[in-house]
Order: structure tokens, then sequence, then C-alpha cells
């Protein structure tokens, strides 16, 4: 038995909670999230798609587009890039579970931890978001991802399910800022709205 | 008696009383009321005093255009100065005071000033105060400035909370008077986003002011049902107490939407105000027009006002401003407002109109070719004199006088990108000119459409137009006819009698006298009139002052007034407070922080924090006795020296480089080699700017053939990022390489010191061998710690101790600091900041930020041989040059103090012993100065002209800043360990 054992904490620290309701909104930070960056190599665009269409039963997702599929999901970063999303229980090494699969076509890169992923959920959320960021968020349908800033964050802002859900991925050293914005927001908007459902 | 001037009708809410205050006596007026409005429904006129002679002046007009009527609203650290009065919603105890007055409204001393006017006439300072020379600065500026300003602010912080948002639009609509709700109306059945924008808390323009029937029936019904429509269109935001006030590039605007100004009670939470920026596919500006006044001697008394104003409060406010007016007009409009008050009561006594050929639209008295000529009343108007077209004078004694000048279309918004306005003879006015911004389109009186019939067909048909334009079909809307027609003007500036001053702006107290007097002195460009006079430079911008200023010019000039042009408009078109423009970024929220994984932990051992770029960094751990930053910092560069320290190095940038070519890639960007570089092997790297300056330091650490780490300073880590994915992109682009950061992914902790190796032995799973043997300096690797979890272990050291640093996913890096703390108790682990961190690589002699300051080279660093000449790099040609590579150049070299009770200065400059301190024998300077616990002595990094030809000269340091010299000996930046046998044993 080893002497010595490593707890994981949260990106928003030890003790943070869990949820934090406001009104009909909700916010919640997401630790059960495997990640990991796909990138192609050099002219292998094509195998990658097709190993990845394997994994998540469906194509790669294109520019500002997010999929779910094969117990997976998905989101674009740039030309031949995604970000690879799976339950951290199952998945925690799921760079090296992509990597063995995409072999020499694609570079594949744990980002675990390298991202807090908050989800905010409640009714006409782009209320909220209008706030936060400059994307067109009463535009974004379920299964679109985008990147933007939140107050001078970078972020991911995933639309998983229209005016309901949000999912946001900012740089893990920012989450305590990152989850502070947010929720001044939900309850500047609860003020501002209190019969908003 | 209360409410002495309300009328009857209005869109106020009588079953809502409300009760105010202004300086401290209370009045009552009613929900819809303005502060203004609600002043003179109690026969309150004065409200003001001006900014320079400290006049007596009341309300001018009754919107945003207001220059006269400023008052400080609320108390406390809420307190808001120059608020005006005309747009400041009436609530429940509103609390205002006047301003700029001492020691009250009706008996001020600084009107003083008035009586030596001829002493202040346009640019006064410029000739005055000139001596003695040694007073201005101490004696007559702080004067001139204290004397300067209306209201005060509070001096405390704003307690308010404002925020920041982003709108984005098919068509914005900015306006909601009759072309800007046709434009709505004809878009929201278009069904594209639409976005309406009113200042006022209440929608319609003026349909609110005017007692017009639109299809034979009151304006209000076509207004309701409008509204009604609009409001129940889910594809239309409307946005009332919303301002916009800028029009920027791409169809950009800045709009400030004001939530709680008009509470009286509102959550400290709930935002004061919003500020939008609001990006529009294509933007209607309805914005009407200003009505403009007509200069005569005494025209500021409190009374006077916009004759569109006197009917607007009539009309919509139900207040008239005195029981007997009279009207003073050049256009048709004016007969409107006397038709309008007579139609409720009040007495008019005359209609003054200019124009010999004037027809009276009721049974007031007119006076056709005649001209208001001066006025009466210290407080208030009491009575004015009119030269009749005969040439008589007749006095008429009134309350009130409104005046009417024509209507100036609002075109500020169309000139924020430089566009120029073009001037309408038909309406003496400027309109909107050809050069609009992208995808603006202006309809109604804010292009020069003055009929409620022309805007409304304005409105709707240039909106399908403006829809077209984006490909969206709309159909114009059936748009009623209203009983009004266009309004015939006749330009008339100024009266010209007399010889007291006539008011051009009121609020900066410039005169048509001063506007000769500009023209007398050689200031007749529009630029110099404004700058000399401060004409329109005040609060409200010149929107009533600055056509009438120009007009003057072009008469004095011999120009017409569109030769003479008018001066440049920018935004915002109406103030804007402070911290709406800051929104949240203020005190701990002004900038978001980055955490280290070991920030919670630190806290709990009472570290103290620094700001390194966003992060916060432990900087020392202070321990109880400890009463100076300096014993902490000390003891904790000894304890590494000694046994063994920790130090949370997850600040450095992490880039993750893979690929087929990722070595070929890093020869690229580092100037020295990479290809050879083994598994599992780490180097130290340097990489140049294209110019050859060198950028920045790091280490690469080869992970697999294909795979590397690398490390970048903190402070560089974004930039380093940036400029490798601008070689990989735009130089590179044939090579194969992914790049990626994974600074935060992974904790990282510096393990330093002689024990560090038995520290981590103690963490480290026994499948792990990590003895010097099998784990030399310069390794690198992957491994597990406490029983599985995974990590990588690179054997670097920045202190020039044995030392490691050792990285686990960052949702164990709260975790492993409290384990290494744990397990290193026998070893007397410390935790370092950056400040002992700072010292141990001083004492190494390490170069880091203060060093790689974007002035210096390889050679310079002493790193000259690194750049290879066997392969081609970024930089490494510019670094060859003479300048860069020279034998008789800068060097960095270490320093002692040679008394050993001085500390060196970093920034310190470097001379010759002897040499005079002058620029032309500086011989470098100190980059980076420490107290070495280790040597007990004070020591330096620094740069010399030969440095390392010159180790054991004694030189000069010189402080210019502190005015002090020390002596300082050249010794090798190597202060401890020069052999490097600590980081190997």
């Amino acid at each position: 038995m080893p002497e010595y054992r490593l707890s994981p904490a949260p990106a928003l620290g030890p003790g943070a909670a869990d949820r934090i309701e406001v009104g009909s909104y909700g916010i919640e930070e997401n630790i059960s999230i495997a990640i990991a960056s796909v990138a192609s190599r050099s002219c292998r665009s094509k195998d990658v798609r097709a190993v990845l269409r394997q994994i998540l039963k469906c194509d790669a997702p294109e520019a500002g587009a997010f999929v779910v599929g094969g117990g997976y999901r998905a989101f674009w970063t740039g030309p031949d890039q995604w970000m690879m999303l799976a339950e951290h229980e199952n998945h925690e090494l799921l760079a090296s579970e992509l990597k063995e699969r995409l072999g020499e076509t694609a570079s594949v890169t744990e980002q675990n931890d390298g991202w807090v992923c908050l989800d905010v959920t409640g009714d006409n959320l782009p209320v909220v978001f209008e706030r936060l960021t400059v994307a067109d968020v009463w535009k974004l349908e379920s299964g679109s991802a985008v990147r933007t800033v939140i107050e001078h964050i970078g972020c991911f802002l995933i639309c998983v399910e229209q005016d309901r859900h949000y999912r946001l991925l900012a740089g893990r050293s920012f989450a305590k800022s990152f989850h502070h914005a947010i929720l001044t927001a939900l309850r500047s908007t609860q003020l501002l709205y209190p019969d908003s459902k | 008696m209360t409410q002495v001037n309300r009328l009857s009708g209005g869109l106020i809410d009588r079953s809502y009383p409300l009760s105010f205050s202004f300086d401290g006596t209370s009045y009552s007026g009613f929900k819809g009321d303005t502060l203004a409005s609600a002043l003179l429904a109690n026969n309150v006129k004065l409200m003001g005093r001006s900014f320079k002679y400290h006049r007596p002046r009341g309300v001018v007009t009754s919107g945003s255009d207001e220059p006269n009527a400023l008052v400080e609203l609320r108390s406390g650290a809420r307190r808001e100065p120059n608020t005006r009065a005309s747009v400041a919603e009436l609530f429940e105890g509103l609390s205002a005071t006047s301003q700029n007055r001492w020691p009250s409204l009706a008996f001020d001393v600084m009107a003083i000033n008035d009586a030596f006017s001829s002493f202040l006439t346009a640019g006064f300072y410029y000739k005055t105060f000139m001596w003695p020379k040694a007073f201005w600065e101490k004696v007559y500026e702080p004067i001139i400035r204290k004397a300067a300003g209306l209201g005060s602010i509070s001096m405390e912080a704003d307690p308010d909370v404002y925020e920041k948002g982003f709108l984005h639009c098919d068509l914005l609509v900015i306006g909601s008077g009759p072309a800007g709700l046709a434009a709505a109306l004809t878009a929201a059945r278009a069904g594209v986003r639409v976005i309406l924008a009113e200042e006022d808390f209440e929608l319609g323009g003026r349909l609110k002011s005017e007692n017009l029937a639109l299809n034979e029936h009151p304006a209000s019904e076509w207004l309701e049902s409008t509204l009604s429509e609009l409001r129940n269109s889910k594809n239309v935001r409307i946005l009332s107490r919303t301002t916009v006030f800028g029009a920027y590039d791409h169809g950009v605007h800045g709009a400030v939407e004001r939530i709680a100004d008009h509470l009286a009670d509102p959550d400290p939470s709930l935002p004061r105000q919003i500020l939008w920026r609001i990006y529009a596919s294509q933007t209607m500006l309805c914005a009407g027009a200003t009505e403009r006044p007509i200069a005569f001697e005494n025209n500021d008394r409190p009374g006077i006002l916009m004759a569109g104003a006197m009917r607007d409060y009539a009309n919509r406010w139900s207040v008239t401003v005195d029981r007997t007016v009279a009207v003073f007009t050049n256009n048709d409009d004016g007969h409107r407002t006397a038709r309008d008050l007579m139609a409720k009561g009040v007495e008019v006594k005359a209609v003054i109109d200019v124009r010999d050929d004037a027809k009276p639209l009721a049974d007031y008295p007119l006076l056709p070719g005649a001209r208001v000529v001066d006025s009466a009343g210290r407080l208030g108007l009491k009575e004015i004199k009119v030269r009749l077209a005969d040439g008589a004078i007749r006095t008429i004694s009134c309350g009130a006088l409104g005046v009417s000048g024509g209507w100036n279309p609002a075109v500020a918004l169309t000139c924020h990108q430089r566009g120029r306005p073009q001037w309408n003879e038909k309406i003496s006015a400027f309109v909107p000119g050809s050069s609009l911004p992208v995808a603006m389109t202006v309809a109604g009186a804010a292009n020069g459409t003055l009929s409620t019939s022309g805007a409304l067909q304005e409105g709707t048909q240039k909106t399908v137009a403006a829809l077209s334009a984006i490909g969206i079909d709309a159909t114009a809307i059936d748009t009623p006819d209203p009983d009004d027609g266009p309004v015939a003007v006749s330009a008339f500036w100024y009266t010209g009698e007399g010889k007291g001053r006539a008011w051009l702006d009121i609020q900066n107290d410039v005169t048509v006298k001063d506007v000769k007097l500009a023209h007398q002195e050689g200031f007749v460009s529009v630029e110099h009139l404004k700058r000399y006079t401060t004409l329109g430079m005040a609060t409200d911008q010149g929107k009533t002052s600055n056509l009438g200023g120009l007009a003057i010019m072009a008469e004095l000039s011999g120009k017409s007034i569109p030769e003479t042009g008018t001066t440049i408009f920018r935004p915002p078109y109406t103030p804007v407070a402070i911290g709406a423009l800051a929104g949240r970024s203020r005190d701990e929220d002004f900038r978001p922080v980055r955490r280290t994984p070991s920030h919670a932990w630190a806290e709990e051992q009472g570290a103290v924090f620094v700001e390194a770029g966003m992060w916060l960094r432990a900087q020392w751990f202070p321990r109880a006795g400890e009463s100076h930053w300096r014993q902490s910092v000390d003891r904790e560069a000894l304890a590494v020296r000694k046994s063994v320290g920790v130090c949370d190095v997850t600040t450095l940038g992490k880039v993750d480089v893979q690929g087929s070519d990722a070595a070929t890639f890093l020869n690229k960007v580092y100037c020295n080699g990479f290809a050879k570089l083994a598994v599992g092997k780490t180097r130290y790297g340097l990489m140049l700017r294209e110019d050859g300056i060198a950028m920045d330091d790091g280490t690469a650490a080869r992970l697999a053939e294909d795979h590397f780490v690398v490390t970048t300073t903190t402070a560089n880590a974004v930039g380093v990022y940036r400029h490798m994915e601008f070689v990989r992109q735009c130089l590179c682009p044939e090579l194969d390489v992914q790049l990626i950061s994974t600074t935060e992914a992974w904790a990282q902790y510096a393990v330093a010191g002689p024990n560090a190796r038995n520290l981590l032995r103690k963490i480290v799973d026994p499948d792990f061998d990590i003895s010097n043997e099998t784990f030399p300096f310069m390794g690198c690797g992957k491994i597990t710690v406490c029983d599985g979890v995974r990590a990588r272990l690179f054997r670097i050291s920045f202190s020039g101790e044995l030392a490691y640093e050792i990285a686990v996913p960052t949702r164990y890096g709260d975790s492993l600091v409290r384990v290494l703390m744990a397990a290193g108790e026998e070893f007397d682990v410390v935790p370092y900041g950056t400040e002992a961190l700072g010292v141990l690589r001083i004492e190494k002699g390490h170069a880091a930020g203060n060093e790689l300051n974007g002035q210096t080279s390889a050679t310079h660093l002493g790193m000259g041989r690194m750049v290879s000449t066997k392969k081609d790099s970024i930089g490494a040609v510019l670094a060859r040059r003479e300048g860069l590579s020279s034998d008789t150049g800068l060097r960095l070299v270490g320093l002692e103090a040679v008394e050993p009770t001085q500390n060196l200065p970093a920034g310190g400059h470097l001379f010759t012993e002897g040499n005079h301190h002058i620029a032309a024998n500086d011989e470098g300077w100190i980059t980076s100065a420490a107290y070495s616990p280790h040597l007990q002595k004070s020591i330096a990094l620094c740069f010399l002209v030969r440095g390392s030809e010159r180790l054991g000269e004694q030189i000069e340091v010189a402080n210019p800043i502190e005015g002090t010299t020390l002596k300082a000996k050249v010794v090798s930046p190597h202060f401890i360990d020069p052999e490097g046998e600590r980081l190997r044993a």
C-alpha cells in the first residue's frame, strides 16, 4: 500500500459547490469529461476522417459544428482539427485510445485537464449569453460550437440544446474567474427578467 | 398650490403621483413626468446657472439636446452631476440639486463674473494671465481649474454595477418617431430580426408631442396599434431608454440602455446601465431633428425655450411654462405651438414671425415681419421687446417665450465615420451627405423630411430598399395620412440689435459677439472658431447652438454656410458614463485571474501573491516571526540550496509539438540544434526573432521520435505559441507538424535541492528508476506516481541545484503539492515562491525575461556559439550582424557590490570608474539584482560592454533616479557552482 495517494480536485478548486441555481438557471462544473485534441497529419485528412467516422458513427464535424455519436462527442477546432470528448470514467486515457486507432495519421494530445467545462442550463439562455459573448447566440442551434471570448477569456461555446443547455470550455486556470463571470451574468439576468422561465 | 402650470390631457399617469425635491424643496409630479416637466408644472423655471457668467438659466428643450437645465441627481456616492433635467425620468423620492452656484441658485455670488464679462470674452485665457510667468502654474491655472466645470462628482467609488452585451439584428432602427415606427413595422412584417432603439422612456418620438391626426383619428391610436403589433412580434426587440451613441465600422453601433436610472430604490445588483454593442446588417437612422434658437439680446432668461419643447411640454406632459406666453418664429412650426397652447387655455400674447407673409393657425395676435430684440426678468422672463414691421418697439409682458429658428436634422451618427453633411437650402439646414456609414439609411426628419407624412413614407419605403440590399423581400406598409404639412422656413439666425449679449451656446456662454471677435482675430475656420470660443464644446456638444455660430461666421466671412462647413461629429452622441464603458471590468473583476493548481494550498499557507501576466503566483511564503519579505525569501532560497524546495511552475508555457517533421520544425524555430536530440532527453533552446534578437528561451523534451513538449517562459507563453503557429502555417507549411498548447493540462512543480531525488523517490512508483545513472541531468520520461497516477518527469534545473520538474494531470495538482510537502517533511522541504526562484536563478546566472528584453542577442547573452551555423534557423543570419555579434559588444556578466551593505539597483547604469555619468560613457545596465543569502551580498546580472573581458574590474553603478553611485566588481554570471556539479549530482 503506497504511503501517498493523489486525489483529484475540480477545476473550481477543492470544495467548490457542485451546482449553483439562480432562479431557473443552473451552472455546474462538468468533471466527468475526458478530452483529447486530434489534428490530421499532412495529407492524411481522409484517413483521419474515416477513422473518426467509425468512432463517432457519423461524419467528423465541420466548422462550427458539434456532434454526438458512438459514446463520443466532437467539435471542430480548426481545419482538420477536432476536440474529442468522452466520459472520463471510462476514457481517462482517451488520447491514447484515439492515438492507437489513428496511428500515424494524426497527432493526438491529451487535454483532459486543460479545460474547465461548465454546463449552463435553464430557459431562454441566449438572454444570458448575449451579455457575455459577441457570438450570435440566438442563432446557435443545437449541435453548434463556436470559439469566442467571454470577459477576456477565450473559450468554446457549445450549444447542446438550443436555448436550454450550453457547455463552455475555457482554460482551466481561468476556472474561478470564468465561473464568476457566468454566474454574475445569470444573477444579473435573473434580476432583469425575474418572470422569465 | 402645487402644479399651478399643469394643464389638462397629456400622457402622464395622474393616478400615480410622485413626490420629489429640488434644492431641498419638496414638489409633486406624476408618473411619466421628467424632472423638467415636473418642475415646470410647479412653476419652477430657474433650474441652473451658466458655465462662465453664472447667468440664471431655465430649461430650453424637452430632450437630450438640453444645454441648460443640468442638475445633480441623487446623493452620496450615487450623485450624478450634469444630469439633464429634460430627460431625467421622475421617480418617487427623486432628489435633485442645482449646481455651479453658491450659496444658492437664486443668489449666486459667482454671478459677479457677469459684471466682468467684457474681460472674459472668447479666448480671454489666451490673452490674460501672461505675467508674472511663474504665476501661471501655481496661481492662475489652479484658480481657473477650480472655477471651471459645472457639477461636482462625489469623489466616492461608484456603487452601481454596469454591464455590457452584444446584440445582432438584420435591421437596427434608431428612433421611434413616425419614420422609425414605419421602418420597424415594415421590417417586422418581413420577418427579419429588428431592434428598435429609442432614447426616450416612451416610444413615439414627436407623435407624442403633437396634436396630430392620422387618418382623421388621434395619432395616439395609430401609435398604440403600431406599438402593440411590434411588441407582439417575436422578431422585434424594443429597447427604450436606449441611446445609440455611436456608429462604428461594419455596422457596429454603441448603445447605452438605462435600466435602473428611473428606479427609486433599485436592487444593488441590478445593472444601472448596459452598454450594448449592436451588430446590424442594415441600419435605419430615424433620429429626428433638433430645433434651433434665434439669437437676440438676453435670449437666455429662464422661461425662454424652444417652441417645439414648449409644445411638447403642453401636449405630452400637460404643462405650460407660464400662463402667458409668446412665440418667436421664422417658420410654420412656431404657430403650431401657439395654436396648441391656446387650445389648452394658455394665453398667447403674440406670435412674432420674422416673415412678412406669415399666416396664423388660430386666433392669436400675430406680428408678421417683426422680431424679438430684448427681454427682461432677472430670474425669469417678465417681458420681451419686439421690433415691429414698421420699426416701432412694442413691449409684451409674458412669462415664457417659445423660439423656433427651424430644425436641424440629427445627422451626428451619419458623420461618425468622417461623413460630411450637405446643406439643404430648402430647410436651411445640414442633411446627411452622400458618404454614409456602410449599410446606413436615413429617413424622416433626420433626413431633412420635416413632415409626418414624409417621415412615414420614407420610413417604410427606405426600409424596403435597405432590406432588399441584403436579399430580403419586404413590402411597404400602408401609412396613415396625417393632417400636417411640410414646414416652410425662412432662414433667420439672429436679430442683431442692441449692445447686449445675444447667446448662441448657452451652456458655454458663447455669444454672437464672441463669434465676431473670433472672426476679427482670424479664427475663421470652424475648427478654430470652436476652440477659440468653446462654441459647441459643452456637454450638449452644441446641438442647439452650432449652426447659429456657423451661420454668423459665414455671414462675417462672406461665405455661404456650406462653404464655411461644420466641425467633425464624433461619438458619443450624448454623454456616456465611464462606468458604462468599464462594465464589470472594475475592482477585483478588472480582468480575469489565472490560478495555479496549488493556489488554494498556497492561500492556506498565507502566501503573498504577485501578478505575472494574468497569473497569480505565490511570491513568498511568510512564516511566523518573519516581518520582512527578505527574511522569507532568504530562508526559502537557503533551504533549497541546503535540502529541498518545491515551486509551482505550471505557469510556464507548454506547447505540444507532434508530427513527422517535429524535429525539423524545432530546428527551424530554435537557433541551436534539435534534430539529433535523443528520445528521453531534454535540451535548452534559444528562440530568435527574425531580426536576430533573442525572443524566448526554454526547453524541449523529446517524448517520442515525433513528439516534443516545448516549454516557454510564463510571460511569453502566448507570444511563443503564436510565433510557432505563424512559422508552421506561413513559413513552413510544407512541414508535417501539429501544435497545441497544454500549459493548463499539466500541473508542474520544480523540486530542487540536494534532497530532490530523495523526496521524489518517496512518491515515484517503484517501477521507475530515477537514479542519476538511469535518469541523468536533462533526462525526461513518462512515469507514474503515488500508485499509478500518470506523470512526466524532467530533470532540468533553473536553480542550479539537483532538480526535477514533475508534471501530473492538473486535477491532481493540489493533491501533489500537499503530498510533496508531507513526504518532504523529513528533509525540511519548503515551498518557495517567485522571489526565491529569482534569487536562485540569478545566483546561477540564468537569463530570464529581464535579460531577454527585446534588445539583446545570443552573443550578448554569452550564447553566441549556440546559434548553429550548420543549419538554417529563424534569426540566425541576422544574429550575425556586427552590431549583435561584435567582440566589443555587450556581454552578460555578474556584479558584486564592493560594499556588502549596499544593494545593487536593477536598472542602474554602468560606467568605467572616473568617467562622467553621461550617455556617451554609458557601458551597460543591470538587468536583475538580488541579495544572495548564499553569498551574503548584493549581486546582479548585467550587460556590460566587453563584459567577459573585464572580470575583476571595479566599475561604477549609477542610479540617477535616486541620485546615488556605488562600486561593483565584475564577476562571472555564475555565482554558484559554475562547473554545474550540483545539477548533475
